[in-house]
């Protein structure tokens, strides 16, 4: 039994070859390159890890869902600062350019790893620039019962870049992907911005597990794009 | 010219008397305070004379005085000043309720004297660049923006209700609105907001985040939050990001600094060397009165962004809408 991974290949590191076919499987893990895929689906009894944003695609007992900030390095060590301290309270900002179209799926999916954070969310607003205008831009204001608010805001645009702030009570964290870049390299995304497959399969979790509270953070953004 | 100043409750008030030292064409002719001590301190620091009677010190052949009090006594000041033929540089807000503002407003037309807010944000050369960027077309159609205006808490009556009229919210959100007004043209016309106090053990909010509607449908997100602590490298910030159809760009009003590391508690600061934006609003507000012209922040500006702020509280528990 392998492990089929779907990712953007380029944001993914470490030893695992990328294939074209189900052929090439075999009992390992192996990448499929969702920027050159028609479709997305499993064969025999490999498990199959998907992004959040294609929730859904593919039907089954051996399919997982992965949420892409979640992965970052980064995030999980500003998770892990911010949670020392206990319930965390405090201001809290991610700036996000998504190079791609408009896509709620991926609001709906960082919003799923925020709760994981500063738990539920209590009340959300959502702006949405003006439909006829390019590029789509969206503020998602927050109020979690932790006691923390936050401001989300994308821009479907352009060269992937995230940005995050802290405020909690005497600690501040900032992180931005283009200063924080340990090696500039003339290509569309930093070091910064990449996970490890490992990362992946360890924090993926069973889709049938996942859809319902996926929903709900979708129609929370207003729903699956059309 | 000659230019008084009323209280040095706000410390914005140093800089402002600085700066007109620093004027050849300007005399500071004296400095009205009730708090005696302060008054006398400050007077004795800008080698003027000290007035602890705001008549007495109304009473000086001057041209316009500067209004640095606290923000719950900015309408008793103007009021007092205008109806002394006073031109005057009021510091923000500009009042504590909307209808406080547009009196004072009424007040300084009828009595033929210049209001101007003190927002010196405008001047920063930074911000003044991506203005011109917006006017020559360069950024295309604003879509939306992304600002901040965070700090430390100021303390003393900043946190004092009855004197402030608000916390960090009134104190740091009227200076981007202000400029994002400027850039687009257009005013407010929703406010959604969450506003708490998280950070200083303070009854007053100190946390504010601003999601923000423009009547042409620009949207905009803004923190107000006093979340800085001293041992961060800087007091604040005021940035801005403009996302338009052509490009985006971030502009950062304190962003011309030296990373300076030290030994102890604060090993880095951020050691400003870029232009002075008080030193510009104080020029410009010289040069208004000299011309005799229509100020570049009007009370009527000092309003619209107050309406903002006021309408964040309102907006604790759902959205605020403005008349059209």
């Amino acid at each position: 039994m392998g492990n089929i991974v779907y990712a953007n290949v380029g944001k993914v590191v470490g030893n695992v070859e990328v294939v074209d076919s189900f052929e090439r499987v075999r009992d390992r893990t192996v990448l499929f390159d969702l920027e050159k895929i028609d479709f997305v689906g499993g064969q025999g009894d490999h498990r199959i890890y998907i992004p959040a944003t294609m929730i859904g695609s593919v039907q089954g007992e051996n399919v997982f869902v992965y949420h892409e900030l979640g992965l970052y390095p980064f995030f999980q060590k500003a998770k892990k600062i911010i949670l020392e301290s206990g319930v965390p309270k405090g201001v809290f900002r991610l700036r996000r350019i998504i190079e791609s179209k408009k896509n709620r799926s991926v609001i709906a999916s960082d919003l799923v790893v925020l709760s994981t954070v500063f738990g539920e969310p209590e009340r959300i607003v959502i702006k949405h620039s003006p439909m006829e205008m390019q590029p789509a831009h969206v503020i998602v204001m927050i109020s979690f019962n932790g006691g923390t608010m936050a401001h989300v805001d994308y821009t479907f645009t352009g060269k992937e870049y995230i940005e995050l702030e802290w405020s909690g009570i005497g600690q501040i964290i900032e992180f931005n992907s283009a200063e924080m870049n340990p090696m500039n390299l003339v290509v569309n995304l930093p070091l910064t911005l990449q996970y490890h497959v490992e990362s992946i399969l360890e924090t993926s979790m069973n889709q049938n597990s996942v859809w319902k509270d996926f929903q709900r953070f979708q129609q929370l953004v207003g729903g699956a794009d059309e | 010219m000659k230019i008084g100043m009323m209280s040095f409750a706000h410390m914005h008030a140093y800089s402002y008397a600085e700066c007109l030292m620093g004027l050849e064409n300007v005399e500071l002719v004296g400095i009205f305070d009730d708090d005696v001590s302060r008054g006398e301190k400050v007077a004795e620091k800008f080698q003027t004379t000290h007035y602890a009677e705001q008549q007495a010190f109304l009473e000086l052949e001057m041209d316009a005085v500067i209004i640095c009090s606290e923000n719950v006594r900015h309408k008793e000041m103007v009021f007092n000043a205008a109806r002394a033929g006073k031109h005057i540089l009021c510091e923000k807000p500009i009042a504590t309720t909307a209808r406080d503002a547009q009196e004072m407003i009424d007040v300084c037309e009828e009595s033929d004297v210049i209001l101007q807010i003190a927002f010196p944000v405008r001047f920063s050369p930074a911000i003044q660049h991506v203005k011109q960027l917006i006017d020559d077309g360069e950024i295309g159609e604003i879509i939306a923006f992304r600002s901040t205006n965070r700090g430390q808490n100021p303390g003393d009556w900043f946190v004092d209700e009855k004197q402030s009229g608000g916390g960090a919210v009134l104190d740091h959100t009227v200076h981007m609105v202000d400029i994002m007004r400027w850039y687009l043209g257009e005013e407010v016309v929703k406010v959604d907001a969450i506003v708490d106090s998280y950070f200083h053990g303070v009854t007053i909010d100190d946390a504010g985040l601003l999601t923000l509607e423009f009547e042409n449908g620009v949207i905009a997100s803004h923190d107000s939050s006093w979340s800085r602590f001293t041992e961060y490298p800087t007091w604040g910030d005021a940035c801005l990001e403009v996302i338009g159809t052509k490009r985006t760009i971030k502009v950062d009003s304190f962003g011309e600094y030296l990373r300076m590391f030290t030994s102890g508690r604060k090993s880095l600061s951020h050691v400003l060397y870029g232009s002075d934006m008080d030193l510009g609003l104080i020029n410009d507000f010289v040069d208004c009165i000299e011309k005799g012209r229509e100020p570049s922040i009007t009370g009527h500006d000092g309003l619209k962004a107050l309406e903002v702020a006021l309408a964040a509280y309102e907006a604790g528990e759902g959205a605020c809408h403005f008349p059209k």
